[in-house]
C-alpha cells in the first residue's frame, strides 16, 4: 500500500519540487506551518511512526538551536526582551530565528519525504536519458549512506569478534578506513559493471513499469496550477522593526494547503480503499 | 574531565556577559568629562524611492559625554543609549562597522548605501572606532544611498 508511489515519477517529482521550492523561497510562516504539517502527516502514512518520531527530536533540536542563535547576532528589532553586553535581544529577531528554524526542518522532513517516495528506479527513470552521468551519480548517493553504514556495522562487529583489543577510539579508525577502502572498491566495480552494460550509451532503452494516464494528467493539472497560484498571491511579512502582515492572501494559502496536503489525501485516500475491500472478503 | 571542562569554560562564557534588563541598560546615563556635539541624519534615505520613512533627522546636535582616548564609535554608542535609539554594529577593534542605525540598516536604500560619519566637515578615511575623539569635535553620521557620492564624500575607488 503505497498509492503515492503509484503516481508517474515526474508528477510526483514536480509536487516535491514545487512545495519544496516554495518552502525555501516563501520564507512565510504560514506556508512554512502548513507545509510541515503536510509533510508531517504525509510522514506517519508512509514511513514507520518510530523513525518519524526519531527524526522529530532531531528536528526539534536544529529547530531550538537556530531560535536561539539568531538574536544573538542579529540586533534588529523594536521589541527588546533584553540586553547582553549591550547588544539587544529581540522579540523579532527571535521570530525570524523560528522562521528560519521552521524553513529548515520543513526542508528537512520533506526530502525524507521524497527519499521515501524516489527510488533509484525513479530517479533513473527520470533522468538517465538526460543526464545519465548524474542520475547515476544521485542514485549512488542517496544509495551510498545507508550503505555505508550497513558495512561499518558489519565490519566493527567481526573486529570485535576476531578479538580486536583495541580500544575505543583507535578500533573505530581502523574500522572506519577499511570500510572507505571497501566502498571505494565497491565503486569501481559499479562503474565498470555499468560500462560493460553499456549505460547511457546512445539508443539503449531502460525497462520502466511508469505508464503516464489521465489521473496523472490531472494530478499535474492540479499541482502547476496550485504552485502557480501560490506565486501570484502572495502573503508578505515584514519582520522588522516591528512584525507586521503587509498582506494577506486567503487563495495562495489555499492552494499551498492543498500542494503540502494532497500526497497525504492521496495516501489517505487508498488506505481506507484497502480496508473497506479487506471488510467485504 | 571532558565534561568539567566543558562546563568550565561555559561558565567562562557565561561570566564574560552581562545581562541586563531594559529599564536597567537605560537608565544609566554615559558618564565622561569631555564632551562632543552628534548628529544622525538620513535625508538621503527619506528621498529614496518607495521609503516608509518619513524623519530625516534621527539625532539633531545632541551633547554627548566620553572620556579621553574614546573613539566616534563610543561616542555613538553613549548617544544611542541616552536617546534609547536602535543600532547595529559587526566586527571589534578598528575594524568594527556600523551596519544600521534606528532600524536603518546598509543595503535598505539600493546596493550603494549605507552609514557614513564625518568629524568636523571631514570624512575620515579610518573605521569609526579608530578615530580618537577631541573636545568639542562635531560628529555627523549621515546615510548615503550612492556610495558616498549624495552626502559629499565621493568613492574614488582604490
Amino acid at each position: 500500500m503505497n498509492s503515492f508511489k503509484n503516481i508517474h515519477p515526474a508528477v510526483s517529482f514536480f509536487c516535491f519540487f514545487f512545495i519544496i521550492f516554495i518552502i525555501i523561497f516563501s520564507f512565510n510562516p504560514i506556508y512554512l506551518i502548513i507545509g510541515y504539517l503536510g509533510a508531517f502527516l504525509f510522514s506517519l502514512t508512509i514511513l514507520d511512526k518510530k523513525a518519524v518520531f526519531k527524526s522529530l527530536i532531531f528536528q526539534l533540536i536544529i529547530f531550538a538551536l537556530i531560535t536561539v542563535t539568531n538574536p544573538l547576532f542579529s540586533h534588529n528589532g523594536a521589541t527588546i526582551l533584553f540586553f547582553i553586553n549591550d547588544n539587544r535581544i529581540t522579540l523579532e529577531a527571535l521570530i525570524y530565528g523560528a522562521v528560519l528554524g521552521f524553513t529548515v526542518t520543513g526542508v528537512i522532513i520533506w526530502f525524507k519525504c521524497f527519499n521515501m517516495v524516489f527510488d533509484s528506479e525513479r530517479l533513473i527513470y527520470l533522468f538517465g536519458k538526460i543526464f545519465p552521468s548524474l542520475a547515476l551519480v544521485i542514485s549512488m548517493t542517496l544509495r551510498f549512506i545507508p550503505g555505508f553504514i550497513r558495512s561499518f556495522r558489519q565490519i566493527n562487529t567481526a573486529s570485535k569478534i576476531n578479538g580486536s583489543y583495541r580500544l575505543g577510539m583507535k578500533r573505530f579508525l581502523n574500522s572506519f578506513s577499511a570500510v572507505i577502502t571497501d566502498s571505494m572498491e565497491s565503486a569501481i566495480i559499479t562503474s565498470d559493471s555499468m560500462k560493460a552494460r553499456g549505460y547511457g550509451l546512445k539508443g539503449r532503452t531502460f525497462y520502466h513499469r511508469f505508464k503516464f494516464n489521465l489521473r496523472d494528467l490531472v494530478y499535474l493539472l492540479i499541482f502547476i496550477s496550485a504552485f502557480i497560484i501560490c506565486v501570484l498571491f502572495k502573503t508578505e511579512f515584514e519582520f522588522y522593526p516591528n512584525f507586521t502582515l503587509n498582506s494577506i492572501n486567503v487563495i495562495g494559502i489555499i492552494s499551498f494547503a492543498v500542494l503540502s496536503f494532497l500526497p497525504f489525501i492521496i495516501e489517505l485516500k487508498e488506505g481506507v480503499k484497502w480496508k473497506y475491500s479487506i471488510s467485504k472478503i | 574531565m571532558k565534561k568539567l571542562i566543558l562546563f568550565l569554560s561555559l561558565i567562562l562564557l557565561l561570566s564574560s556577559c552581562s545581562v541586563k534588563s531594559v529599564d536597567d541598560y537605560y537608565n544609566e546615563k554615559s558618564s565622561g568629562k569631555l564632551t562632543a556635539v552628534i548628529s544622525v541624519n538620513c535625508k538621503t534615505a527619506v528621498k529614496y524611492k518607495n521609503s516608509k520613512r518619513k524623519n530625516a533627522d534621527i539625532l539633531n546636535s545632541y551633547k554627548v559625554n566620553f572620556n579621553k582616548g574614546d573613539t566616534v564609535f563610543t561616542a555613538l554608542k553613549n548617544a544611542c543609549k541616552d536617546n534609547k535609539i536602535q543600532f547595529e554594529y559587526t566586527g571589534s577593534g578598528d575594524s568594527l562597522y556600523i551596519e544600521g542605525i534606528d532600524y536603518l540598516y546598509e543595503f535598505d536604500c539600493g546596493e550603494h548605501s549605507g552609514w557614513e560619519y564625518r568629524v568636523n566637515g571631514k570624512f575620515p578615511s579610518v573605521g569609526c572606532n579608530a578615530y580618537k575623539l577631541n573636545n568639542g569635535d562635531k560628529i555627523e553620521w549621515l546615510y548615503t544611498c550612492d556610495l558616498g557620492a549624495d552626502i559629499g564624500n565621493r568613492y574614488k575607488g582604490e
